[in-house]
């Protein structure tokens, strides 16, 4: 009898516990309630969908452009990526991953919101014309110490996705990471190897877990170092017109 | 004569003219000298989020138009160290982590903003006039901004002051402010998701108080004319 009684307070307050538990972890599970790498639909597959409007594309983009500036070329400092020249199924793929929550990005959160850019129609048109956008001559660059070491890595690792020249692949949603930020590709690469990325591709995940920091570094020193198509990038001190 | 009348008159308007000309081009050139924490509040992505001239904020982020310098300064300084945190917010993170993470270079958590500039935007914000009063999507209760007024006498005037329009140095106007923003700020400095040097002394008052409490001083606050004459 008083074992059973035992029994009931001891299940019973384990309950309290678990109910408390939950509940007080209720915000923050919420949010980490992953997707996955890419299972598509919603607002992604209707964005892909939708013919682009570029003229609406500029409009959309100037809310993006108090970070991302209206050239596109992000901070060399790492702090906001460059995203001129990036392949439109990325961006669509991005945005409507950092709205769904299945990327964490508290910073650029508010701005993905449809009050703040709108519906799928306008993720299509700001990722067409952020495409369009020439990319900057001079992206923020590593030590220049590791190359060799760097160049070895990416093509064991990465040339089967990123590409020859870390030019990406459009259809399979693999961005260019070919002359990003150093310190943007370095915060990105810890973030997927340690799972804080949500939205990251498995396959990367697995491929890159042996990776040393130091072969990080060495690896995306190489990348920023890549030279996108020549007619892609533009020149020094460029102002994007479309904004005067 | 009268040729040398109709001279004189041509001279002169041609001077005055000129003198006009000069003096705009002068008022143009000290037009054209943006004060540097304009510049500051402009260029480090401050805009992005609390709107033109910090009287616009999104979502339920504050609008800091015309709040006390000292206090602007102490809490970018919390917010770039990692001092303020709040609780979670929608994308499950403390509520300053979005800020941090547009200030402060990510890896080697070195601010992209400097000492100076910080004093610089939170001088000129402190000296923008405060967002005029918008008014709630719903009506407030009438007795919930009167107990919210009540309460306020009796617990927050001595540090906020008169209407929360008088604030000792360092501490934040509250007149005016966005109802939501209030709320949650006083929550998290009851649960210390919230906890900076200030609000340790404001803890033993909130400590106490339930949200009901909350929502009727949020309630009351918000709805403070701080451009009222």
């Amino acid at each position: 009898m008083t074992v059973k009684l035992k029994t009931t307070t001891l299940v019973s307050s384990i309950v309290t516990a678990l109910v408390a538990t939950i509940m007080m972890a209720t915000p923050a599970s919420s949010a980490e309630k992953a997707k996955g790498w890419n299972q598509g639909g919603g607002e992604q597959d209707a964005a892909l969908h939708l013919t682009p409007n570029l003229e609406n594309g500029i409009e959309v983009y100037e809310v993006c452009a108090a970070c991302h500036l209206y050239e596109g070329w992000g901070q060399p400092d790492g702090t906001f990526p460059q995203l001129a020249g990036q392949h439109q199924h990325v961006i669509i793929k991005q945005l409507a991953d950092i709205r769904a929550l299945n990327r964490d990005n508290p910073t650029m959160y508010p701005f993905a919101l449809p009050e703040s850019i709108g519906g799928p129609q306008s993720i299509a048109d700001v990722a067409a014309y952020i495409a369009t956008l020439p990319m900057n001559p001079e992206p923020g660059r590593g030590p220049g110490t590791d190359l060799k070491h760097g160049e070895q890595l990416y093509k064991d690792n990465c040339v089967r996705c990123h590409g020859e020249h870390g030019e990406g692949i459009e259809e399979k949603y693999y961005p260019r990471i070919q002359g990003q930020h150093f310190k943007y590709l370095e915060r990105q690469f810890e973030w997927i190897r340690d799972g804080k990325r949500r939205n990251a591709n498995p396959d990367m995940v697995k491929q890159i877990q042996g990776f040393s920091n130091k072969d990080m570094d060495a690896v995306l020193d190489y990348v920023s170092r890549q030279q996108p198509p020549a007619d892609m990038v533009g020149v020094v001190g460029w102002e994007n017109p479309d904004y005067e | 004569m009268k040729k040398n009348i109709l001279k004189s008159i041509v001279l002169l308007s041609g001077i005055l003219l000129s003198v006009s000309l000069v003096s705009t081009s002068v008022n143009a050139a000290e037009k054209k000298k943006r004060d540097p924490g304009k510049k500051v509040y402009m260029t480090k992505t401050c805009m992005a989020c609390h709107g033109k001239n910090g009287r616009k904020a999104m979502l339920e982020y504050p609008n800091i138009a015309g709040q006390d310098k000292k206090y602007i300064a102490n809490q970018i300084k919390y917010i770039l160290s990692g001092k303020r945190l709040g609780s979670h917010d929608a994308t499950g993170n403390p509520r300053a982590q979005g800020m941090r993470g547009s200030l402060v270079t990510p890896g080697d958590n070195k601010p992209r903003i400097s000492k100076a500039e910080i004093k610089q935007v939170a001088a000129w914000l402190a000296k923008q006039k405060p967002a005029d009063l918008k008014a709630p999507k719903t009506p407030l209760d009438p007795a919930s901004v009167a107990a919210g007024k009540k309460l306020f006498k009796s617990k927050c005037k001595a540090c906020h002051g008169a209407e929360g329009n008088k604030p000792l140095k360092g501490n934040p106007y509250l007149a005016g402010q966005k109802r939501d923003y209030l709320f949650i700020q006083m929550q998290d400095i009851k649960s210390k998701a919230r906890k900076t040097p200030k609000s340790a002394s404001m803890y033993g008052v909130v400590k106490k108080m339930t949200d009901e409490q909350f929502a009727n001083l949020a309630d009351y606050l918000s709805q403070i004319d701080r451009n009222a004459k």
